[in-house]
């Protein structure tokens, strides 16, 4: 069985892992090498890097950032976000140090290179990161980029239609670093029902983590800031929830 | 003396996440197109991340299959991970009908509906690969959405997503495949990984 996912996810400013609140406040929290390591060390089923303001100041991808991770040998699948504009940025990307690449500036600017991207990594290798919110009732798809609000999502279902991603990393943008506050009213309005969602932003209890891994279509949970406030939280976290579609906690008991 | 793999770069994949695994398990792991290089491997592996045609293409071009094949020919092990292991294949239909290096000569398909399979899935190992020791059903991770079909004559494992089996490890001579990233699944991953290097170079 497809196990559901727990991603810890760090948020790098300026070479520095940040607790990010809402993308407007930081705190920082240390070098993000440290806290990856960390997160390996605890089994963690994904690490998703974002380094952010990279495609803002075009800036091209952090690949210092994925040299200095990629040196510690993690055995933890790695997705990195921030700066990819090109094919040549992704693939680079990809030999640096991960897996897979999220996307979000460039869902809204250039298309073409998107599928550039998709055909030659292959879409499996492929996240839309879509930064949302809720007003009046409405969704809004936030392009960071320019500061505006978007009410259509025609671009993303094109996107997804075509095959040219595997999933959707769906962020509750004014929820991101609260606790226990991912706007339920999200799921209900986002508009593609059947795409693999991993949600971020504000999920922090085991309840909480536990009702949404319920729904069918959320293929993950990801969590930034909560896991760097105590020792072996991911274990912590697979152990409250004790979710049967979830890889267990003492998973490695079984190995050797 | 440790085993020398050498790690095919043909343009794409995960070069530096596979060459500091195989060397934190101990092995000596380099990456490069050149074939002299290569050619001093106890191992070849062709990694991961990436599509068939463009991956196909730019082992054409680089001369790379060729090479492949006259390492076949000597008796050099191949190990491929991921696409690595899917191009060793016969052909796929992702993008385009492509051939393959048809060293496993069967053929690889897309996922039903045109799914991706990302995650940690376990994969039911079959007993004439038990010599490994590696316990039956235990998680991978897998990032993929096109697979060789199950029950092959080569399958040594296999998985279900979403009801559809797939194979997940081939064997044959001394080629072997994953459809999953060792390199990538923890401490189980590892463990795999230095098995059957050591198998497949014992054998050679």
């Amino acid at each position: 069985m497809l196990k559901k996912r727990i991603i810890g996810v760090i948020t790098v400013l300026e070479g520095w892992a940040v607790q990010s609140f809402g993308y407007k406040k930081y705190l920082p929290l240390g070098k993000p090498a440290v806290i990856a390591e960390n997160l390996d060390n605890w089994g963690a089923d994904e690490i998703f890097i974002q380094s952010i303001n990279r495609s803002k100041y075009t800036r091209g991808p952090d690949i210092e950032l994925l040299e200095s991770i990629s040196k510690l040998s993690l055995s933890t699948p790695i997705t990195y976000a921030g700066g990819i504009s090109c094919l040549e940025d992704a693939i680079q990307a990809i030999k640096t140090g991960c897996e897979r690449i999220a996307l979000d500036n460039l869902l809204h600017e250039n298309l073409k290179k998107l599928n550039d991207i998709s055909s030659t990594i292959g879409s499996q290798a492929i996240i839309a990161s879509i930064p949302v919110s809720v007003q009046n009732n409405k969704l809004l798809w936030f392009d960071y980029k320019r500061n505006i609000d978007k009410e259509s999502f025609r671009e993303i279902e094109n996107i997804y239609s075509s095959g040219l991603i595997s999933e959707i990393f769906l962020i509750d943008k004014n929820s991101e670093g609260s606790k226990n506050s991912f706007n339920k009213k999200i799921l209900d309005l986002f508009p593609l029902k059947t795409t693999p969602l991993i949600l971020f932003g504000g999920i922090t209890s085991s309840e909480q983590i536990k009702g949404y891994l319920g729904k069918k279509n959320i293929s993950a949970i990801a969590i930034g800031n909560s896991l760097n406030y105590k020792e072996h939280s991911i274990q912590t976290v697979k152990k409250d929830i004790n979710h049967k579609s979830v890889r267990g906690y003492n998973y490695r008991k079984n190995i050797i | 003396m440790k085993l020398k793999i050498g790690i095919i770069d043909y343009g794409v994949g995960n070069l530096t996440s596979i060459r500091n695994t195989l060397n934190k398990v101990g092995f000596k792991a380099f990456i490069s197109s050149n074939h002299s290089s290569l050619r001093d491997s106890d191992l070849i592996l062709l990694p991961g991340v990436g599509a068939f045609k463009p991956a196909m293409d730019a082992i054409k071009e680089k001369g790379l299959n060729d090479f492949i094949y006259e390492m076949v020919r000597e008796k050099t092990p191949i190990l491929g991970i991921c696409l690595g292991m899917q191009l060793l294949g016969r052909s796929s239909t992702e993008g385009q009908y492509t051939r393959g290096l048809n060293l496993i000569p069967e053929d690889v398909y897309s996922l039903e509906d045109n799914r991706c399979h990302v995650g940690w899935n376990n994969a039911k190992i079959f007993s004439k690969f038990k010599k490994l020791e590696i316990p039956d059903n235990l998680d991978f991770y897998f990032n993929h959405s096109f697979a060789f079909k199950p029950n092959l004559d080569f399958t040594v494992g296999e998985t279900t997503y979403s009801g559809q089996q797939f194979t997940a490890i081939i064997m044959k001579d001394n080629i072997a495949g994953f459809q999953f990233h060792p390199e990538k699944s923890q401490m189980a991953g590892q463990i795999l990984l230095k098995r059957i290097i050591f198998r497949l170079c014992s054998h050679a």
